[in-house]
């Protein structure tokens, strides 16, 4: 009985949150799909002709990185900090709903929006720069590793939404905070040739190893699989230890 | 056995910041009445509510709610209650129907009973118009109707209404109030948080007085206006100028005078005085217009609160 109305209830902030997305779909695909499709096809135009076979893997896993920080954090971090400091968690928190269903109720809408995203950007990078063999042969390994690095993404906008003062201080958080991630995780280029303090900052990025475990997956670079996968299952525990804590459901 | 259906017992906030919001609160709450937390703002009435409703942890005290221990089980105690919060805290992209519909089922009913019990609401609240329109779309005023009509949802024993009528216009808040009154009726206890003393002394079958945090008055309206004694109060318009100034050096050391605003004068006569009877005759000789009040409820607040802060003073 009670787990049937914890899973109705996931369900039901689930659709809530899916309705609430029905007036904001445009600038989603914008900033999900378009925003790095584009940035990376102004790559690909720029270095028309000399991409190679890894190039072209390297940009694949870039975009992807892009596409989930970008969506994840703002999403998740705006949600959480709008019902948060618009008074919306504690109207749901009111009702005999447990923070359990809450959380896994929004966290859903992001993967399911992540796993969307995921597959668009393979098979459009896929065929766009004739790789999708490749990606396709290692497929679902990709896809774990990624609704992984997602998991973790939703932990760090989780810390953000719950623990900024203000709207305002939530939107330039999630957007900075997403951006960086973006640029300091080593997607589009290899790790080597980042800047040693920025090489040591993107090794507590969960992307950073999602990437590097996802080229080896591809076949790009000889990065340790099973250790990256270690990092960032490690990773994404603690962001979305820190990001859910901040969901309170009995103010201290 | 007694029938109490809340029971809080030297119930302290302190905040973190040291904001001493509830200090050393007790009342109980009957079973199918309307009681009143009634106090301005800033006087810990949201506070108390939240704890009631197992959203914040006291510093100290117990409260009891249809038989749960609220500090030790805050969830349980949502199965029992509905909350309207100060807040209209809405979800702008659902529409008016949606917000109904799921937050019903979040309640616990089934589909068919929350869209049963949502269209019933909205039609209660005279909502019909805007069913399909998103919430965010609508005036604060009809967002707050949808958020109030949400408290009724589920058909909860226990309504908490965090100033319900906040941002409704007077015939808005004369029909929120006899809706009230209907679930009343039904045998809903309703705990109604308010500044609006209109208000509090139209719906409530008791009333906390809460000033400060601490509590002013408990009982029901006659009980407490009887606390500051039986009087009427006499408004004078202060348009008269000089004749005020020579009837307030006349009366001066008779009566008391509780408010020179500038605008007017009241003046405070003992109601079983024969001085009523003179004062008015001496304001119909001199033409002067007044008018007579029995005490309100505002009357009794100010004077309980003015009395508190001169205890505190001295």
């Amino acid at each position: 009985m009670r787990v049937k109305k914890v899973l109705t209830d996931t369900y039901i902030i689930l659709i809530i949150n899916f309705m609430s997305l029905r007036t904001a779909i445009i600038p989603y695909i914008v900033i999900a799909i378009i925003l790095p499709l584009g940035f990376t096809y102004l790559i690909s135009l720029a270095f028309k002709g000399m991409i190679t076979v890894d190039a072209a893997t390297n940009m694949l896993v870039g975009v992807i990185v892009l596409s989930l920080s970008l969506s994840i954090i703002n999403g998740i971090g705006q949600n959480l900090g709008q019902d948060r400091l618009l008074k919306r968690l504690e109207l749901i928190a009111s009702y005999p709903v447990s923070p359990g269903a809450y959380i896994l109720g929004v966290s859903t809408v992001f993967i399911i929006s992540s796993l969307i995203n995921v597959i668009i950007m393979v098979f459009s990078g896929g065929i766009a720069w004739n790789i999708l063999d490749r990606v396709l042969r290692v497929f679902p390994q990709l896809l774990s590793l990624l609704l992984i690095a997602s998991l973790g993404l939703i932990g760090i906008g989780a810390v953000i939404g719950t623990r900024s003062s203000s709207l305002p201080q939530t939107y330039a958080l999630t957007n900075i905070v997403s951006f960086i991630i973006a640029m300091f995780t080593p997607a589009y280029y290899p790790i080597e040739m980042m800047p040693t303090p920025i090489r040591i900052l993107s090794q507590f990025l969960p992307t950073t190893h999602a990437a590097l475990a996802a080229r080896s997956l591809l076949g790009v670079g000889q990065y340790d699989i099973v250790k990256h996968t270690v990092f960032l299952v490690l990773l994404t525990s603690i962001y979305l230890f820190f990001g859910l804590r901040g969901i309170k459901w009995y103010e201290e | 056995m007694n029938n109490f259906i809340i029971t809080v017992k030297n119930l302290t906030k302190i905040y973190k910041n040291g904001v001493k919001a509830n200090v050393n609160i007790s009342f109980n709450i009957r079973e199918g009445e309307i009681f009143s937390i009634l106090g301005p703002n800033g006087a810990g009435k949201t506070t108390l509510i939240k704890q009631l409703a197992g959203l914040l942890k006291p510093t100290s005290g117990s409260i009891i709610v249809s038989g749960v221990d609220v500090i030790r089980n805050p969830n349980a105690v949502k199965e029992y209650i509905s909350l309207c919060p100060q807040e209209s805290a809405i979800i702008e992209h659902l529409t008016v129907f949606e917000h109904l519909y799921y937050f019903g089922r979040l309640k616990g009913l089934s589909s068919d009973k929350a869209r049963k019990e949502t269209n019933s609401l909205i039609s209660k609240f005279d909502l019909k118009k805007y069913r399909d329109q998103y919430v965010g779309s609508l005036s604060k005023g009809l967002q707050r109707r949808i958020i109030v009509a949400q408290a009724f949802l589920g058909s909860s024993k226990i309504v908490y209404l965090d100033e319900p009528t906040t941002h409704l216009d007077p015939v808005g808040r004369r029909h929120v109030w006899s809706i009230i009154r209907e679930y009343k009726k039904d045998g809903t206890t309703i705990l109604l948080a308010t500044h609006f003393m209109d208000e509090a002394e139209r719906l409530s079958d008791r009333i906390l007085f809460l000033n400060n945090g601490r509590i002013v008055a408990l009982g029901s309206i006659r009980d407490i206006k009887k606390l500051v004694g039986n009087y009427v109060k006499i408004r004078i318009d202060a348009y008269y100028g000089e004749e005020i100034t020579k009837l307030l050096d006349r009366i001066k050391g008779f009566y008391k005078i509780s408010k020179y605003s500038g605008s007017f004068i009241d003046i405070i006569v003992p109601g079983e005085d024969d001085e009523v009877e003179k004062l008015i005759d001496f304001l119909i000789s001199r033409r002067i217009e007044f008018e007579l009040r029995m005490p309100s409820l505002e009357d009794v607040f100010l004077e309980l609160s003015e009395n508190e802060s001169k205890k505190g003073i001295n």
